[in-house]
């Protein structure tokens, strides 16, 4: 019981720690958000004036006898090949161009590629590539107040919940360090745990829907040159939707219910005289 | 619950106090006060055969079952 114990002090002070760590990376996206000007550095946080991070999926349709150079970083922990596109510096003065000109009311960053075709992992044949697909994120900046704070409530949601689930956590296994049994006050936070992660799921999809609702699509085509093919890239917004959290959230109600009737035996074992 | 515990009335029978009676059954006065309030939700069967032998007595004689719709004879 004393290891139990010793368990859940710690992962309470580990809970503890990162609560308070993500509380602080929180009030300074805030601070930055609001009194920070914006710049036109490519690598700064975006801000209310800057505009607000979306992941987009990018396809990109190549002409067949192209040949598409690029640096390889494989990460293979995952057991997906995971491609890295760096910014050369031709690509970042361009950005600097794009950002800098009045005319344009968006501008796109394309932080990593995870390239694909026809759904499957490109390995080294980029060669005679039809349609390429990635993973990117593109940073919007709506003039329409009601989409901005759309954007905004999206960015903002997702570090919201880390922190409600971490405050959350750090109260259950207060309550478990307490006392390391049944307890309706464990299983009332773990189903506050679950349930705040399915809603953000939830949320999260609702207004990614809302957005794709709003952003079909950006298209961008060359012009078809003497002896060349269209080039055309074609961004739209992503859906997030992570199954894994999902199941994850309702294993957790389960359990919060199990602890449910684990408190009613314990509290009838402890009333049989 | 329509379980009554008639310990109260077998006590004051055998004249005897409840912390002898706890005592020599082996519980805690805290849980024989438990079982004479009739908050407790089981009883093993060990504590029945204690208590019975100690106040020598029948399972019968310290609970009766009255239902719920009966008036109390009180």
């Amino acid at each position: 019981m004393k290891q139990k114990n010793r368990l859940a002090s710690r992962l309470y002070i580990i809970t503890t720690a990162a609560f308070v760590i993500v509380a602080i990376f929180t009030a300074y996206i805030v601070v930055c958000d609001i009194f920070v000007k914006p710049t036109n550095s490519l690598t700064s946080f975006p801000n209310h004036n800057y505009g607000y991070t979306v992941p987009v999926k990018i396809q990109l349709n190549q002409p067949g006898d192209s040949t598409l150079t690029y640096h390889n970083s494989d990460h293979s922990k995952s057991g997906q090949m995971t491609t890295s596109k760096h910014f050369t510096n031709e690509d970042k003065k361009m950005f600097q161009e794009i950002l800098k000109d009045a005319a344009y009311s968006k501008t796109l960053i394309i932080d990593s590629l995870t390239m694909r075709r026809d759904n499957k992992i490109i390995n080294k044949e980029f060669e005679n590539t039809a349609i390429l697909k990635a993973d990117g994120y593109m940073i919007l900046n709506p003039k329409n107040l009601g989409i901005k704070f759309l954007l905004a409530a999206k960015n903002y949601l997702l570090l919201f919940a880390i922190l409600f689930v971490l405050w959350s956590s750090r109260k259950f296994f207060k309550a478990l360090t307490k006392d390391f049994s049944f307890s309706s006050t464990v299983s009332r936070r773990l189903w506050i745990i679950g349930n705040a992660i399915l809603c953000y799921q939830v949320i999260n999809w609702v207004l990614c829907l809302i957005i794709q609702d709003i952003y079909d699509y950006i298209r961008v085509e060359s012009k078809p040159t003497l002896g060349h093919h269209t080039e055309m890239y074609v961004i739209y917004p992503d859906t997030e939707f992570n199954l894994g959290l999902v199941v994850l959230s309702l294993a957790l109600i389960v359990i919060s219910r199990l602890l449910d009737y684990g408190n009613d035996l314990q509290k009838e074992n402890e009333l049989t005289i | 619950m329509p379980i009554i515990i008639n310990l109260d009335v077998m006590l004051a029978k055998r004249k005897m106090r409840s912390n002898e009676l706890a005592e020599k059954v082996g519980i805690t006065t805290v849980n024989l006060s438990i079982l004479k309030t009739g908050k407790a939700k089981a009883i093993r069967f060990s504590t029945l055969e204690a208590i019975c032998e100690v106040l020598e007595c029948q399972p019968g004689d310290i609970m009766e079952y009255i239902p719920e719709d009966v008036p109390n004879k009180l």
